[in-house]
């Protein structure tokens, strides 16, 4: 997958999805330059979650086209696991393996599916291990870590595969207050990546901290699009107004 | 019943006699079975440790033998046994002895009950404590108590394993056969295989024939249990 | 005829005892056998298209409601009496077509699996969605995911569940003492056949049983522990 500075990393053109009768994307068309770290908010069954779950193929769109590195998403393997391979994923409830220490966690992929040599991956899950500032956990299982310590190991699961795009699906929204502060820092701690990231997220301070461009979705649509400093400081829709109206900002 | 001569090679009329003696073996011993795991469940529940002890010899034991083995051993051993003490004791004329079918019955019945026992002693512990608790506080007699507290909500419990103890009672009174004197409908089936020469033809007719069982067994405990639980227990 | 315990040590458990290995055999490879073709089986289960749930729920149910001996029957004097009797005698494969192990091994393992595969979709059933998530995410393949990471968790929350139906197997081999195998089972009858005496070779076979259940169930515990050390619970 080689994209052309020109071409988007990610592209949505018309793109539709319902569950039964329910519409949960409705006709959205967005394209995402490689490097831009976007943020995606809104009202709850906005369809955030759906949209990015589509990037990497674990929810199939209905109508429209969705490209991602130029390549187009079909529904077949082959396509699916070349596109996996390079957008890595985040989950809202970490969905670690317990069964496996922390290394094997983060190493399984790379073994598997990149062919590393059992050397060359667990040298790089130390690396990125330290990366999140978690040094020491190596040989723990997850059921020995906190919920914050759970999702920067899941992060650096993730990191391991050296993906080109980072999804995280509300990243934070699982996590005890005191600990979401140390996983907001650990993400915007990789900006320096150059990353295309796609987060969805409640929390609107971090947003402004992290994202280059921001969406505001509401019933399947994108209502708006632009800059955080054009969002929150002037929101044009009254939906988004409303919206903002009911969120706190957390830096 | 004749009409089924034709197909099954002359032997339609044998095999629905088998059908039934096997049907009249799981009823029976199943019964039986139900009486054991009831007097074992008590056991198990009650006061004194040395019931409780007992109760759980004969629960491990038939639980750790092949049904088999039990069958031979209550048909060689148990049956012989069991006749010279009611002799001596005077509970039987000399002579006396068991029907052959008293004896495959209730050694199936004591296998099935142990199985029972457990069944029923996991659902009276299920039942949660609140209950007792409500039926002490309103002074309610013991026999109410357990007739309309306790059984009832037992038995709803108790409904999924009891129901799986019947269909394994159905195939494992097909054990009877390895006997010799009984004509259930595996060894009519047998016999017939063996002197047509049509093994696969006649297997698969014993096998259809429990299958039937349990299809017919599934649909009536799926009704009974309609009519048992209209409100899923929260 | 009273007891004797001269016959009973010399003359019963010691050929009972020869014919152990015969058992566990039997118990061990069905075992394997049933889990290796019940993992197949049990994603077909749980499989989404009707065209493959269909035939194994079919599969599982014909294996389930007919009894183990019908079973037995049918593949020892069924079987054997579709194979040509050419093969029976002369080929290569006659030592394997002749021993009625074979055949006895067959119907315990196509039967065991039926009922593995019920126990292993329900382990399945217990794994998390997004345990599959994640794996898809990472990019593993369909049997890299189901081998490493989900099947793992299965067989942990099983566990007890195997060990108690592998325990009903060993008792289940019991049944193919009826086609001449020489098990434990087997063995007792030949005693009862050859000496005409009847309660020793039974209680004999009797307390092997019991001493390889405990056996068995002793061996479990500690696998059991191993595999759930991962847990916090």
């Amino acid at each position: 997958m080689t994209t052309s500075p020109q071409e988007p990393a990610i592209e949505f053109v018309s793109v539709s999805k319902s569950y039964g009768a329910t519409p949960v994307l409705s006709d959205v068309t967005l394209a995402i330059a490689a490097g831009e770290r976007t943020v995606i908010c809104g009202p709850s069954g906005a369809g955030k979650s759906t949209l990015i779950r589509c990037i990497n193929g674990l929810e199939r769109h209905q109508r429209g086209t969705i490209r991602v590195g130029g390549e187009t998403l079909t529904g077949a393997a082959s396509s699916l696991r070349h596109i996996r391979a390079e957008v890595g994923m985040v989950f809202q409830s970490f969905n670690l393996f317990p069964h496996l220490t922390v290394l094997e966690n983060c190493s399984i992929a790379p073994r598997t599916v990149l062919r590393l040599t059992r050397n060359e991956a667990e040298e790089r899950a130390h690396t990125l291990l330290e990366r999140v500032d978690l040094p020491g956990l190596a040989g723990r299982y997850p059921a020995q870590l906190s919920g914050g310590q759970q999702q920067r190991v899941a992060i650096a699961r993730a990191l391991c595969m050296q993906p080109r795009i980072l999804l995280l699906d509300e990243p934070t929204s699982a996590l005890d207050p005191e600990m979401v502060q140390e996983v907001l820092d650990t993400i915007v701690g990789l900006t320096d990546l150059g990353m295309t990231m796609v987060c969805v997220t409640h929390e609107m301070g971090f947003a402004r901290r992290l994202a280059t461009r921001m969406l505001f979705m509401d019933e399947g649509r994108i209502v708006e699009s632009g800059t955080p400093a054009e969002l929150f400081e002037a929101p044009r829709s009254p939906r988004l107004q409303r919206f903002l109206g009911r969120v706190q900002a957390r830096p | 019943m004749s009409v089924l001569n034709a197909p099954l090679g002359g032997y339609g009329t044998q095999l629905a006699e088998g059908l039934i003696l096997t049907l009249r073996v799981s009823l029976c011993s199943y019964a039986i079975g139900i009486v054991f795991g009831l007097l074992g469940a008590a056991a198990k529940l009650s006061r004194w440790r040395s019931l409780r002890f007992g109760a759980g010899l004969y629960t491990t034991l038939v639980r750790a033998l092949p049904e088999l083995l039990l069958v031979l051993l209550a048909f060689f051993l148990g049956a012989g046994l069991f006749e010279r003490l009611a002799v001596s004791t005077g509970l039987a004329l000399d002579g006396f002895s068991l029907s052959p079918f008293v004896v495959a019955v209730v050694a199936l019945g004591f296998i099935q009950g142990a199985y029972i026992t457990e069944v029923l002693r996991a659902a009276v512990l299920a039942i949660p404590r609140g209950q007792h608790e409500a039926a002490k506080a309103l002074n309610l007699p013991p026999l109410t108590h357990l007739g309309r507290i306790i059984a009832p909500q037992a038995l709803r419990h108790a409904l999924g394993g009891l129901g799986n103890i019947w269909l394994n009672a159905t195939k494992d009174a097909s054990l009877v056969s390895v006997l010799g004197i009984f004509s259930d409908v595996l060894k009519v089936s047998s016999l017939a295989a063996a002197a047509t020469k049509r093994y696969v033809f006649f297997y698969a007719v014993a096998g259809a024939s429990f299958l039937l069982l349990t299809f017919v067994s599934m649909a009536l405990l799926e009704r009974l249990r309609r009519r048992l639980m209209p409100v899923n227990l929260a | 005829m009273s007891f004797s315990w001269d016959f009973f040590w010399h003359d019963v458990l010691p050929p009972l005892l020869s014919a152990v290995p015969v058992t566990l055999a039997l118990t061990l490879l069905s075992a394997l056998g049933s889990v290796l073709l019940g993992i197949p089986l049990s994603v077909a289960l749980g499989a989404a298209p009707r065209w493959r749930r269909w035939p194994a729920q079919g599969y599982s149910l014909l294996m389930r409601g007919t009894p183990m001996l019908v079973q037995i029957y049918l593949i020892y004097y069924g079987l054997g009496s579709l194979i040509p009797r050419e093969w029976m005698r002369h080929s290569w494969a006659s030592p394997v077509l002749r021993d009625a192990f074979w055949y006895g091994l067959t119907a315990l393992t196509l039967n065991e699996t039926a009922y593995v595969a019920v126990i292993l979709k329900v382990g399945l059933d217990a794994i998390d969605r997004g345990q599959h998530e994640a794996a898809a995410a990472l990019g593993l393949s369909p049997i890299s995911a189901l081998t490493r990471i989900v099947l793992p968790q299965a067989l942990a929350v099983v566990f007890p569940m195997l060990a108690n139906e592998f325990i009903l197997l060993l008792k289940s081999t019991a049944l193919v003492s009826t086609i001449t195998i020489f098990d434990v089972l087997g063995t007792a009858n030949n005693i009862r056949f050859e000496t005409l005496r009847v309660d020793e070779p039974l209680v004999g076979a009797a307390c092997v049983y019991v001493l390889l259940v405990g056996l068995v169930t002793l061996i479990c515990l500690p696998i059991e522990r191993r595999l759930t050390r991962h847990r916090s619970d």
